[in-house]
């Protein structure tokens, strides 16, 4: 959570929100409380353009609280690890990895490339080449113990 | 203080360090040759290497995440770009680290060596 200086010392928070389902008290209510935002208006703002999301669908959300305590938010795409394991279809990744360790699910390439191209669709990444994501989400897949077959 | 050289004069230096490497790279001059591309418009496509384990027509589970919309359906796989086929591919890998002029050798090399001070410096405690 950065803080930002310019003259109205707007304050950006970042949380991931399940899609629809906002207000609970222990990650939204005081994070935004401290900056004096009505935690009730953002939820029914962000449960309004989360519509079309399936619900429950964890989205990071990025919150610009300006100083006159009125707020902005960009919703992004869902972390890269909910969508490997759902691809992989497994609930969590692994506690352990590495040489000669089991992996806990399996991934192919083309999936890998979808991912990559919804990712792709975000704002902080359209300067990156496709090829670039697609190792990216490898990495990840990588590091959760996911194996990535072509 | 970039000198332009040619090609020949460096090529047989070892690079020691990812900068330098760099500096190679940037500083001699290079034309590069154009693939013929009639040769390249009639030879049929080299047959892949790879072979997808999702044929054309699987359903590329749990990738949508919005109501209206439905998992996508896995192409043909000459549909996808070439690189996808070998950003896994773990000869690739070892030959990008095995070669001094990319900048992966370097950093595992500088990997290694820290594991191995690292290793050194415990041992003494």
């Amino acid at each position: 959570m950065s803080k930002k200086a310019p003259a109205a010392a707007a304050s950006l928070l970042r949380l991931v929100v399940p899609a629809g389902k906002a207000t609970p008290t222990p990650p939204i209510g005081p994070a935004l409380g401290q900056r004096g935002v009505k935690s009730m208006d953002f939820c029914k703002q962000f449960n309004d353009r989360t519509k079309t999301v399936e619900a429950g669908t964890p989205l990071p959300v990025v919150i610009n609280v300006k100083g006159d305590r009125t707020f902005t938010f960009v919703t992004k795409s869902p972390p890269t690890s909910f969508f490997l394991k759902r691809a992989a279809g497994i609930e969590k990744g692994a506690t352990d990895i590495g040489k000669g360790k089991a992996y806990v699910g399996k991934v192919n390439l083309k999936q890998v490339y979808e991912i990559a191209r919804i990712k792709q669709a975000d704002d902080g990444m359209g300067h990156l080449a496709l090829k670039g994501i697609c190792s990216a989400v490898v990495g990840s897949a990588r590091s959760m113990g996911i194996e990535v077959v072509p | 203080m970039l000198r332009t050289a040619s090609a020949s004069a460096l090529s047989g230096l070892r690079p020691t360090s990812t900068q330098q490497a760099r500096w190679i790279q940037l500083s001699t001059r290079v034309f590069s040759v154009k693939e013929d591309s009639t040769a390249a418009a009639t030879t049929p496509k080299a047959k892949r290497a790879v072979v997808s384990s999702a044929p054309e027509g699987t359903v590329l589970k749990g990738i949508n995440y919005m109501k209206d919309g439905k998992d996508p359906v896995a192409l043909v796989d000459d549909a996808y770009p070439d690189w996808l086929w070998e950003i896994n591919d773990p000869e690739i890998r070892a030959a990008r680290i095995a070669d001094p002029m990319d900048k992966k050798h370097h950093k595992e090399a500088r990997r290694q060596k820290i594991k191995a001070d690292n290793f050194i410096r415990d041992k003494k405690t």
